[in-house]
């Protein structure tokens, strides 16, 4: 009974349980605060690509690819592809969007404005 | 030093945890602009980004060996020269004319025609509503009985025209799946465009795929809990149309009329273990509107391919055939119909 090693708490002790302690933090941290973080954006897709991500502040925007250029404006927490130069002009036609899951897409620039959620979408697709 | 394995466990324990990675692992995404469309692909496990390659390789194919406006593709082929000798299109018509026949004729492989008319064709034409004289020359055209298929051939009755359009991302699925297989995926959610195909499966559960509202593009009807190996296509009244002195003409033709289907039905959404029969049963399911639909749904169980369906007529309502659909919007009534 008396011949039990001591247990003296050294500093290496002391470094692991800061190790241990700083990494819970670190984790619970980005558990905690990212849904206050993560507000609606509008993913700006360019072929296929995601290029950009825009808040909703007021603001306007050119982008162009594949020959085709369309001006996006934010606005009052609704985005729109205002004009294109795209021969469907499908685009400007969807009108102005604003809520996560909804999309502009310019088929003919290959370029797709999705609203993102603060909140992941409980389905793996879309049919319809 | 045991302590200080024991400190280090922990530590990888935590950082695990707080991954929150998804038990089949991280999946690998895509997008792919193909069969004038956009489409995501979302992978699991196996050879992720080789599955994605190749898809991605295999709808280009597709898209240009199928479409029928472009010079070289074997639709174009067939429609110029009344003949072809291929695999593919041989398949894809003797499906197609088995949906015309199990339909009565809702849907059809010939309407090429007839789409051009409207201005519903793969170029992009202009919309107008055509005269009656040309629906009528053109119908004269339309039917499964002008296309003949032996082995790999196909003999087409000119002026007769075929479009593959009906069936293309039900093949493109299946050919999806292909992919998937030689590559070792386990589980993938391809949306083809509004069109999904489902192959394997999650380890955390069944697949979820959100039905959109046809009166609301931004709202869902649903959520629909489905297997793997499944396709779930939708055709609706919404996709395309256009109006002319205030009437709405929408892009779903009836094969027997030359125009835009006069059904009670929105949408239908068909899910089934054949893409193609999936692909062109729901467009079949518009034509024939809700009673016809669900006739075709218990004669195919027996007679032809099995296939469930979920319907939203004109009225408000909601009608399904299998479970696992969980209704979400507002403003319908939800029927299961046994
Ligand atoms: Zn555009």
């Amino acid at each position: 009974m008396s011949g039990s090693p001591k247990l003296v708490p050294t500093k290496y002790d002391a470094l692991v349980v800061l190790i241990v302690l700083a990494l819970a933090v670190a984790l619970g941290a980005r558990y905690w605060f990212a849904p206050a973080r993560e507000a609606a954006e509008i993913i700006v897709s360019i072929g296929g690509v995601e290029a950009e991500r825009l808040t909703f502040d007021d603001s306007e925007y050119d982008y162009t690819n594949n020959g085709y250029t369309v001006h996006v404006t934010v606005r009052a927490g609704s985005v729109r592809v205002d004009h294109a130069d795209c021969p469907t002009q499908d685009c400007v036609r969807t009108g102005a969007i604003s809520r996560p899951g909804q999309s502009i897409v310019c088929l003919p620039a290959r370029i797709i404005l999705t609203i993102e959620g603060a909140a992941a979408p409980d389905y793996d697709a879309i049919a319809g | 030093m045991k302590k200080y394995i024991f400190a280090l466990f922990l530590i990888a324990c935590l950082a695990l945890a707080g991954c929150g990675r998804q038990p089949d692992g991280t999946p690998h995404r895509r997008t792919v602009f193909a069969m004038d469309t956009v489409m995501n692909l979302t992978v699991y496990g196996g050879n992720g980004e080789a599955a994605l390659s190749a898809a991605e390789q295999e709808l280009y194919r597709l898209d240009a060996h199928l479409a029928r406006g472009t010079a070289g593709s074997v639709v174009y082929a067939l429609n110029h020269d009344g003949t072809v000798i291929d695999r593919e299109a041989a398949a894809l018509l003797r499906a197609s004319g088995s949906v015309a026949q199990a339909s009565d004729g809702a849907f059809d492989p010939t309407v090429a025609e007839l789409l051009d008319l409207w201005g519903f064709g793969s170029g992009a034409g202009e919309h107008r509503v055509p005269l009656p004289e040309e629906i009528a020359a053109a119908l004269a055209h339309v039917g499964e009985k002008y296309v003949h298929i032996d082995g790999e051939q196909v003999i087409l009755d000119l002026p007769a025209q075929v479009d593959l359009g009906g069936v293309a991302k039900g093949w493109a699925g299946e050919r999806m799946f292909a992919c998937m297989k030689e590559n070792g995926i386990t589980g993938a959610a391809l949306d083809l465009g509004g069109d999904v195909a489902l192959w394997g499966g999650k380890l955390d559960g069944p697949w979820r795929v959100a039905i959109k509202d046809p009166a609301d593009e931004s709202a869902y009807l649903g959520v629909l809990e489905a297997e793997g190996d499944r396709f779930i296509m939708t055709s609706g009244v919404y996709e395309r149309y256009f109006e002319e002195n205030g009437v709405r003409y929408h892009h779903i033709l009836d094969p027997k009329t030359g125009y835009p289907a006069d059904s009670d039905l929105l949408s239908a959404t068909v899910i089934c273990k054949d893409g193609i029969w999936a692909d062109a049963l729901a467009t079949a399911c518009c034509v024939l509107g809700a009673d016809g639909a669900l006739e075709l749904w218990k004669t195919a169980a027996t007679e032809w391919v099995p296939f469930d369906a979920i319907l939203v007529t004109d009225d408000g309502r909601v009608l399904y055939t299998c479970d696992g659909f969980t209704a979400q919007a507002e403003g319908y009534t939800y029927e299961r119909v046994a």
